[in-house]
């Protein structure tokens, strides 16, 4: 698994920053879909530590376009992801207008099209709202986060039938433009049992299009990291915008109580799972390193860390991961530069640390993405005493190299 | 758990693949699951229908006021041996403006049928009304049945009788609005008339068409009307005013 060697990274999230000259003839792929969440949680206690990352450095050329971006990077794994995404969402609604057809014979079908393709988008957000969570709790949902972008624009697809046709079924061909109609129709938003609920999935349904117009990588590092990260949080108001335009329409229309057990399951599920990954990373928070001998923390011991894999602990407000690696210990910052994601949950392959989200690499000695990427993240002083690591809790800025802690040297003295 | 997935390598490891396997598995059952119980809990819709796509010819007598209907000969009420269509406009209009000069006049012209019940309704081609002749028919005598309070919902007639179902309620409530707005006739659709379900032509004291802006608000809630009711034919007349319409709590 020599990716580092290749020179190649054809993730979907792929590379935004620039090859460097020498590697001009490296393979770049990017692709295009809604966002990977920068953070999966809004309870987490280091949430806002995006708004720290700086814009990917430019490039030497000066356009972003000359990173030979592509609408999508296909790979195997891709394919079979979107595969198995479209034919879910094919078997939902064949299945749901099948059988609405059959029990509900006087339906229209533009209204067995809206409810379909409406509750489609809907469940599927659940799913993506899900995966991020998920994958924390269990490293074997990773599969489901790495192309969980495509999801989210599948997602965004099937709200924009789900409006569209709603539009077109209720405001068009009458005495006023739809979208005005749309917007003023009902304003009774100071009655919850009448409150425009057309008006909240109008809402949801322009931010589920800027996080899809924008999940391209280009964007990402157009917009730059802070702000494209705080438009994809926006997931999590869209999901609250859809639980009022759910509520307030569909389930004061419907008599049936199973549709409202559903829409407060999924509630549950989606903020159960989220309280659950909230929960295990404020342990490592919560867990403070007290120790403190000439600047230097003792962090863990190196015996509890696997074998190129981290330790995660909380310094100075900042998550670091602890690598330990063919005999060395080195120490980085937990985030990834790319989407925020947990490198402490990562894997040392080929040398690499290699985030668990995308793939994105960094070398652990200095916390610099190897070429032809340039992606950097913070690196720590480090040194193993009497078979524990210490480590000094000011970050290298990113990029420095610190030589790594050899797990020989235990002999040493603080 | 020693395998560690990346995305772009060719091939996820084993027994990852295993488990994204068993809970791809379980997530397309959810899906299929989903569909079925969500399609079958869906309220029963009544039984309504709009023609879409078959346009037919009709003839009879136009009456303009206070909605436009179409008086055919034959079917109809045993008392009037006639059946009384309303006439609407394409898309969310009112098809005042095509009838207002046939008032009176025996005319033919081409359309599609919205019936629900005992109620039918032509979705009125555009500029296909023609004179047939001057003569007119004359009109049924009209029966005041007396005075009611009614709960129901106001709601626009086109999409109640078949173009839209369901086309009541809150989910439908801004498209009723602007089917109103644009010159459909208001019904009042009630379940409780003499203990049967009924839809009344919504109309001021004067049998004139009561003013949108006083009930649009109101429109596609349950609400509460006092007024006396008209039969002409097989059409029924809820007279009423503004103040008479309470929202119900």
């Amino acid at each position: 698994m020599n990716l580092r060697k290749r020179g190649i990274r054809t993730d979907d999230s792929a590379p935004p920053q620039d090859p460097s000259p020498h590697f001009s003839s490296a393979r770049f792929v990017t692709s295009s879909a809604l966002s990977e969440r920068p953070r999966f949680s809004p309870f987490l206690a280091n949430a806002g530590k995006a708004a720290k990352f700086r814009r990917a450095p430019a490039s030497p050329r000066g356009n972003a376009m000359s990173h030979q971006y592509q609408a999508i990077g296909w790979n195997r794994q891709k394919r079979v992801y979107d595969v198995v995404v479209l034919t879910g969402v094919a078997l939902y609604i064949a299945l749901f207008i099948g059988f609405s057809a059959w029990l509900v014979p006087y339906a229209t079908a533009e209204t067995l099209i809206i409810r379909a393709a409406g509750s489609a988008a809907f469940l599927l957000l659940h799913v993506v709202l899900c995966i991020g969570p998920l994958c924390r709790l269990d490293s074997r949902f990773l599969p489901l986060l790495y192309n969980r972008r495509h999801l989210g624009v599948v997602t965004f697809l099937l709200g924009a039938a789900h409006g569209i046709f709603a539009v077109i079924q209720f405001h068009s061909l009458g005495d006023k433009d739809p979208l005005v109609s749309l917007l003023t129709s009902n304003q009774n938003f100071r009655s919850l049992p009448d409150f425009p609920f057309q008006q909240l999935g109008f809402l949801a349904l322009v931010i589920l299009f800027l996080m899809a117009a924008t999940s391209h990588d280009y964007w990402l590092r157009n917009l730059t990291p802070p702000i494209w990260k705080t438009l994809h949080m926006l997931v999590y108001v869209t999901y609250a915008l859809l639980i009022g335009h759910v509520t307030l329409g569909l389930l004061q229309s419907e008599t049936s109580p199973v549709l409202a057990v559903a829409t407060g399951a999924g509630f549950v599920t989606v903020l159960s799972l989220h309280l659950a990954a909230a929960s295990r990373e404020r342990a490592v928070d919560l867990n403070k390193l007290k120790t403190v001998t000439n600047g230097f923390v003792d962090a863990c011991s190196v015996e509890s860390i696997p074998e190129k894999c981290a330790a995660v602990v909380s310094v100075s407000g900042e998550r670091v991961a602890i690598f330990k690696f063919d005999g060395k210990i080195s120490a980085i910052s937990n985030v990834c530069r790319h989407q925020n994601g947990p490198l402490g949950e990562g894997r040392v392959i080929d040398g690499c640390v290699t985030c668990p989200w995308h793939g994105y690499q960094y070398l652990p000695e200095t916390g610099g993405s190897p070429p032809p990427f340039t992606e950097k993240v913070s690196t720590f002083q480090t040194k193993i005493v009497d078979g524990r690591v210490w480590i000094d809790p000011k970050p290298k800025a990113p990029g420095t190299r610190v030589e790594p802690s050899r797990i020989s040297d235990v002999g040493a003295r603080a | 758990m020693n395998e560690f997935y990346v995305g772009y390598l060719p091939k996820a490891p084993s027994g990852i693949a295993r488990c994204i396997r068993a809970v791809v598995v379980l997530l397309l059952i959810f899906a299929a699951i989903a569909a079925i119980v969500f399609a079958k809990v869906q309220r029963t819709l009544a039984p309504s229908v709009f023609e879409y796509g078959k346009l037919g010819t009709f003839e009879g007598t136009i009456e303009a006021s206070p909605y436009p209907i179409l008086i055919v000969a034959g079917a109809g009420s045993a008392e009037s041996g006639a059946s009384r269509y309303l006439l609407v406009a394409e898309g969310k209009h009112g098809a005042d403006s095509q009838v207002v000069a046939f008032a009176g006049k025996t005319v033919q012209l081409r359309g599609t049928r919205i019936y629900r019940d005992n109620q039918t309704m032509i979705e009125v081609v555009s500029g296909s009304i023609s004179l047939k002749r001057d003569s007119t028919r004359s009109q049924p005598p009209s029966q005041e049945l007396g005075i009611f309070e009614l709960a129901g919902e106001i709601v626009d007639s086109k999409c109640y009788l078949g173009v839209m179902n369901p086309g009541s309620g809150k989910v439908h409530r801004d498209c009723a609005v602007r089917c109103i707005s644009g010159g459909i006739p208001p019904v009042f659709a009630t379940n409780d008339f003499n203990g049967s379900p009924a839809i009344l032509l919504l109309t001021d004291l004067h049998q004139k068409p009561l003013p949108k802006e006083t009930f649009l608000k109101l429109v596609a809630q349950p609400v509460r009307i006092h007024g006396s009711v008209v039969k002409t034919g097989e059409t029924l007349y809820l007279k009423t005013g503004p103040s008479a319409i309470s929202p119900l709590p």
